[in-house]
């Protein structure tokens, strides 16, 4: 069928150069419009349910809210884990789908049980999906001051609020816009519990009263002068006048109005977080795109929004819309991996020009590149993949592969074409490069399908690692087998066209290749006369390389560069959000003071509506870089060590990707984490402590800690019924009356324009500032003029809860964590295991369950393992199949651990550190590296078949030779074309390619350099048998014709 | 060939570390080891963990370090607020902590006022302890 191929693209050359200008215009085309993103879709398909139960202390939380809503969602299917986070007055359940599951349909689900669960909720609670952003989503902030002072910090959050968030979520793509800082404007009514007493009003009344204080009904139609009028009742209030001016009650017979018992002014909605630039407050405005929206694009269209609205700004106000942009990592990185690209294929050009001296024959090989590039752009568009930094990876690392199969078929052809013309009666021109490249077409066919097989284990690579290597592994494929193509049908085309005239042919070796030869052949006759002595050496390497091993270290991903930095910052759980700001706006004067530090912006606690339920003792700073000063490794370790002088706060630096990254790993991030699930959080806490101390000192064991569920200060107003009861008092209705007077309510909406702001009513501060005052607060007044105060009824006393509950699978659970140092962690997981069950007892009701990355490391060796050996199998039978000698097939394999010597080394000199990254690099090695073997071994069994050379050293030594160039060739080409990856340690976007070139390019400097005599001397020593039965071989074939 | 396979599953068993520094650690965690509330002076800590059977007090130095037991002595009382029933209460030295068995007769909380003497000092420290939580 290949012969077919082959023959038919030179029998309608025209035919075939006219498509391949097609695809050219169409993968332009294509190109030109595909989605640009930094990573592709690391989107684990899961529903975010945010439920707002506003003052509710987390147990409360988490029996009325997060409990009801676990249950009805436990068992949807394609569920496969239900965690939550309940803190104080707040409710975050993520619903893990499978990765297989379509989201849409996943919220479908989740919207039904929700409408279930409403029922069973608290009044006035009602749980509200995430909107369908992707977790690396967040794709810029901007703040909004005034450094003047002139605008006020509740104008400020209007303005953000009314103009600037509905203007950017009109922006197709944008999917959330979430404002921090500033103050959510409301009216507030603060009662004075002084003179409720004196004007002797319950707390109900006034409630009652109040909460029709704003209403608008309809009166209906009414026709007048042949006319339909609608009738409006209009008793909306407009200003605080309105308010002071409603009547809330009577007092011996006098109207009580609010201006008697309360003072109404404009204040913040109660504030559960804060935003800070620069270390001046300010609203921060964080913005989530949708997923597969163009992230770049995307940003363009919202940098001209804000240029719009730059105009409207109040006057002294000023907008920081450069405060973190992801495009800037997008573009630097993408352009970075296109830099790589063009770099690399620059070597490549001068690598094949060095050895072919000649220009047609280095154009027609070169033309493989942009071919190929543009078919996997346009299955790529087909596939709804998008531009990003693996992808385009995965081309990078390809692109000095592209022109292997060129190489191998351009040179054949070449040489055939010599050898031609020196007939006495040489064949059509035609007819040579046919037989030449049908010549090669096995062993090109052949060293792609292996490339591909290894590569297929990496497609079941599940969790993220799977999600970011499977398209750099699509892009690698569809590539390189897009450039097969290439090489059967345009190469052979252009070769007929471009290298027919004598004046070319007449073309000799180059000084270089006559050089090599010649030391080529000078090592392969001591090679081949000493077999003991080169398999010595080749094994003494490969152990050597074994044994640098265990002086490296390992990572999950490279740590990435992305030019911005974010400090995480935590107080002690149960400080107050001033006290944080101190503390945060103390951590940004520090940073500024560093001379690189361009702007900082703090988000303090949580925003309204953000799904990060972050009490307010944390911060998250967004720290941006100025052009040059001093590397950052040297910046980041000033900012760490100025942070720690700032006490009772613990610092981490990371970067906001990265740092985004980390969270969707999982819930624990740990290798090893112990879960303690069970009823009672003293309990849960108690058993964390014994796991802590039996596992404290374990050999190998490093990190362990608690997970942070800790107890913070917390009032209690423990009713008493009996005494409640004396004044005829329901415990169920004085517990609503205390949430409205402490907690406060929103008991209407004042109207401005198309603005709407609430009225809340609570206590003013003077009643409520410290226990004694709330113990005075009057609940009702008796027929006979007594006062029952709280204190008569209740039990008020500082206690301590806790911060957060964590629950997953409908179970409240703790998690004591730790990682492995210097041990393997079979053996360590081993004894953890068997300390805790012999010092750890367990009561009935709990039980402890062992996970974290161990978990997934195990099941994913184990599944690595099985479809390497598949792997390696298929290989094995795809060669056997090429050379019908399982001996040959084993000797081609025999590239792998010579290119694992090389590979080890290579890592060993850089960066030390196996990562997911060098693992695909890794397998990818093994399909590059069995290439040479192949070319080498059937050029051999060619010279056997064909040319009547017979199992000799002359003629080893002569295929050898006459493989030296194009082995040499695709070696360089694929290891200058890695070149500027392995140049270009740590730059954005390169943080995962690098370590990939820098495996392929060790690994391949080694297999070739121990390819030219190894593989001659185990063949030349080991191989007669089968090169003879390989020759008697009664497969028919349809030869090409020779002479 | 068997290398190859051995190698390829030496490198997946090899760990995962973290992506990110520090991400759960933070103050306070260290603090709450046995899962109690911590009071203290300028001398001594003590940590409470209570049931619905009695407390257990752990004796801390300033660095949250466990102080032995023959260290220090311990004495308590406990009394239920708006009953003004006081009863003292016996602790024993267990391990690394003193417990007493407090019966709490029914009641929401208890205060809880512990005497402990260490390096010749006798400091004293409340707590509100509420059985049934």
């Amino acid at each position: 069928m290949l012969d077919h191929v082959i023959r038919f693209s030179l029998t309608h050359r025209l035919l075939v150069l006219t498509l391949g200008v097609i695809i050219t215009a169409y993968g332009l085309f294509t190109v030109s419009q595909m989605p640009i993103d930094v990573f592709p879709d690391l989107n684990r398909p899961t529903v975010n349910i945010m439920t707002e139960a506003a003052g509710m202390a987390p147990e409360e939380v988490e029996t009325l809210v997060t409990l009801p809503l676990e249950t009805v969602l436990n068992g949807l299917p394609g569920v496969e884990r239900v965690r939550s986070t309940t803190g104080i007055g707040l409710s975050v359940i993520y619903v893990e789908f499978g990765w297989n599951t379509e989201i849409y349909r996943n919220r479908q689900l989740v919207a039904e049980k929700l409408q279930l669960a409403k029922e069973k909720l608290p009044q006035g609670v009602t749980p509200v999906m995430g909107p369908i952003a992707s977790i690396m989503g967040e794709i810029q902030l901007i703040g909004l001051s005034s450094p003047s002072g002139e605008v006020s910090a509740l104008d400020l959050r209007t303005f953000a609020d009314w103009t600037i968030r509905p203007r950017l979520l009109s922006v197709p793509g944008v999917a959330q816009v979430i404002a921090i800082g500033g103050g959510v404007k409301q009216y507030q009514i603060l009662l004075s519990a002084e003179k409720i007493q004196k004007n002797q009003l319950p707390l109900e009344e006034i409630e009652k009263a109040l909460s029709k204080i704003s209403l608008n009904t309809t009166g209906g139609y009414i026709d007048l002068d042949k006319k339909e009028f609608l009738i409006r009742n209009i008793g909306t209030i407009k200003s605080e006048e309105d308010i002071l001016n409603s009547v809330v009650g009577l007092h011996l017979g006098r109207p009580v109005f609010v201006r008697d018992i309360a003072e109404v002014k404009l204040g913040p909605q109660i504030k559960r977080g804060d935003g800070s630039v620069n270390g001046k407050p300010s609203v921060i405005l964080s913005i989530q795109k949708q997923p597969g929206s163009n992230t770049v694009e995307l940003t363009e269209k919202i940098d001209a929004a804000l240029k719009e609205l730059e105009k409207s700004l109040p006057k002294g106000a000023v907008f920081h819309g450069d405060l973190f942009k992801q495009a800037h990592f997008i573009e630097a990185a993408v352009d970075n991996v296109k830099e790589a690209l063009r770099d690399g294929t620059i070597l490549v050009f001068i690598v094949l020009f060095m050895f072919l001296l000649n220009f047609r024959t280095t154009a027609i090989t070169l033309t493989a590149i942009p071919l190929s590039l543009l078919v996997t752009a346009i299955v790529f568009h087909f596939f709804g993949l998008s531009v990003n930094t693996m992808t385009l990876g995965g081309l990078a690392v390809a692109i000095g592969e592209l022109v292997d199969d060129a190489i191998v078929d351009v040179e054949n052809v070449f040489r055939r074409l010599k050898e031609n013309k020196t007939l006495e009666s040489p064949l059509n021109t035609l007819q040579v490069v046919y037989n030449a490249s049908s010549e090669v077409r096995n062993s090109i066919v052949f060293a792609t399908i292996i490339v591909v097989l290894v590569f297929l284990p990496l497609f079941y690579m599940s969790g993220i690692e799977g999600r970011l290597f499977i398209p750099l592994g699509v892009a690698y494929i569809v590539s390189l087998i897009a450039s097969l193509l290439v090489s059967l049908t345009i190469t052979p085309v252009l070769c007929s066209f471009l290298l027919a005239k004598d004046k070319l042919i007449d073309h000799q070796d180059g000084k270089l290749v006559k050089v090599l030869k010649n030391w080529d052949r000078k090592l392969l006759v001591k090679s081949l006369d000493h077999p003991n002595v080169v398999f010595g050496i080749a094994g003494t390497l490969f152990v050597l390389s074994l044994i640098l091993i265990p002086f490296m270290g390992r990572d999950f991903l490279p740590k990435f560069n992305e030019g911005t930095a974010t400090v995480g910052m935590l107080a002690q759980p149960g400080i107050s959000l001033e006290e944080s700001n101190k503390l945060g706006t103390q951590a940004e004067e520090i940073l500024l003071k560093i001379p690189e530090v361009k702007s900082v912006a703090r988000r303090t606690g949580r925003a309204e509506l953000d799904e990060h339920a972050e009490g307010v003792h944390s911060s998250e700073i967004d720290v941006d870089f100025k052009e040059g000063g001093r590397s950052r490794d040297v910046v980041l370790n000033e900012m760490r060590e100025k942070l720690e002088s700032i006490s009772g706060v613990f610092s981490n630096i990371g970067q906001p990707i990265s740092h985004r990254l980390d969270h969707l790993l999982s819930g624990v991030r740990a290798q090893i984490a112990i879960k303690v699930f069970g009823p009672d959080l003293n309990t849960l806490r108690s058993k964390a402590s014994e796991i802590y101390k039996a596992l404290d000192g374990t050999k190998g064991l490093v990190d362990l800690q608690i997970e942070q569920q800790v107890l913070i200060p917390q009032v209690k107003i423990q009713l008493l019924r009996d005494e409640a009861g004396q004044f005829g008092m329901v415990a169920g209705e004085l517990s609503e009356t205390l949430e409205k007077a402490l907690n406060g309510e929103v008991i209407a909406q004042v109207l401005d324009q198309q603005k709407t702001f609430n009225v809340y009513m609570r206590f003013d501060d003077k009643s409520r500032a410290n226990l004694d005052l709330i113990k005075q607060t009057v609940l009702k007044i008796m027929p006979d003029g007594r006062k029952v105060t709280l204190e008569k009824v209740a039990d008020v006393f500082e206690s301590q809860g806790p911060n957060q509950i964590n629950r997953e699978n409908a179970q409240r659970r703790i998690v004591v964590s730790a990682n492995s140092s210097g041990r393997d962690l079979d053996s360590l997981v081993s004894e953890v295991q068997d300390r805790i069950q012999k010092q750890v007892p367990v009561p009935e009701g709990y039980f402890i369950q062992y996970g974290g990355q161990f978990e997934s490391q195990k099941s994913a060796s184990r599944l690595i393992l099985f479809l390497g050996i598949l792997s390696l199998i298929g290989i094995f039978i795809v060669l056997y199949a090429h050379f019908k000698s399982s001996f040959i097939a084993l000797q081609v394999m025999l590239n792998i651990p010579m290119a694992l010597i090389g590979s080890l080394v290579a890592i060993y000199l850089s960066d030390r550190v196996f990562s997911i990254a060098t693992m695909v690099a890794f397998i990818t090695l093994c399909g590059i590296a069995s290439r040479n073997g192949i070319m080498m071994i059937s050029h051999y069994i060619h010279l056997m078949k064909y040319e009547g050379e017979k199992f000799t050293k002359e003629m080893v030594i002569r295929g050898s030779l006459e493989r030296l160039v194009p082995v040499l060739m695709t070696a360089l080409t694929a290891i200058l074309g890695l070149l500027p990856l392995v140049l270009a340690r740590g730059a954005p976007g390169k943080e995962i390619l690098h370590p990939v070139a820098v495996v392929i390019v060790g690994g391949l400097l080694s297999s070739t350099l121990l390819d030219m005599f190894v593989t001659p001397t185990v063949f030349f020593r080991f191989g007669r048998k089968s090169a003879e039965r390989n020759l008697i071989s009664k497969e028919i074939e349809l030869k090409p014709t020779h002479h | 060939m068997k290398r190859i396979i051995l190698l390829t599953v030496l490198i997946f068993s090899f760990g995962i570390a973290n992506a990110h520094e520090g991400h759960d650690k933070t103050p306070g965690l260290q603090s709450t080891r046995p899962g109690g509330t911590i009071k203290g002076t300028d001398h001594i800590y003590l940590e409470l963990v209570s049931d619905k059977d009695g407390v257990k007090l752990y004796p801390m130095d300033h660095d949250k370090k466990l102080i032995p037991l023959s260290d220090v002595k311990m004495e308590g009382k406990m009394t239920i607020p708006r009953k003004n029933k006081t009863q003292v209460l016996k602790f024993t030295a267990q391990d690394d902590h003193f417990a007493a068995k407090v019966d709490a007769k029914g009641a929401h909380r208890y205060d809880l006022e512990a005497s402990v003497t260490h390096g010749g000092k006798t400091e004293k420290l409340k707590f509100s302890v509420e059985p049934q939580q």
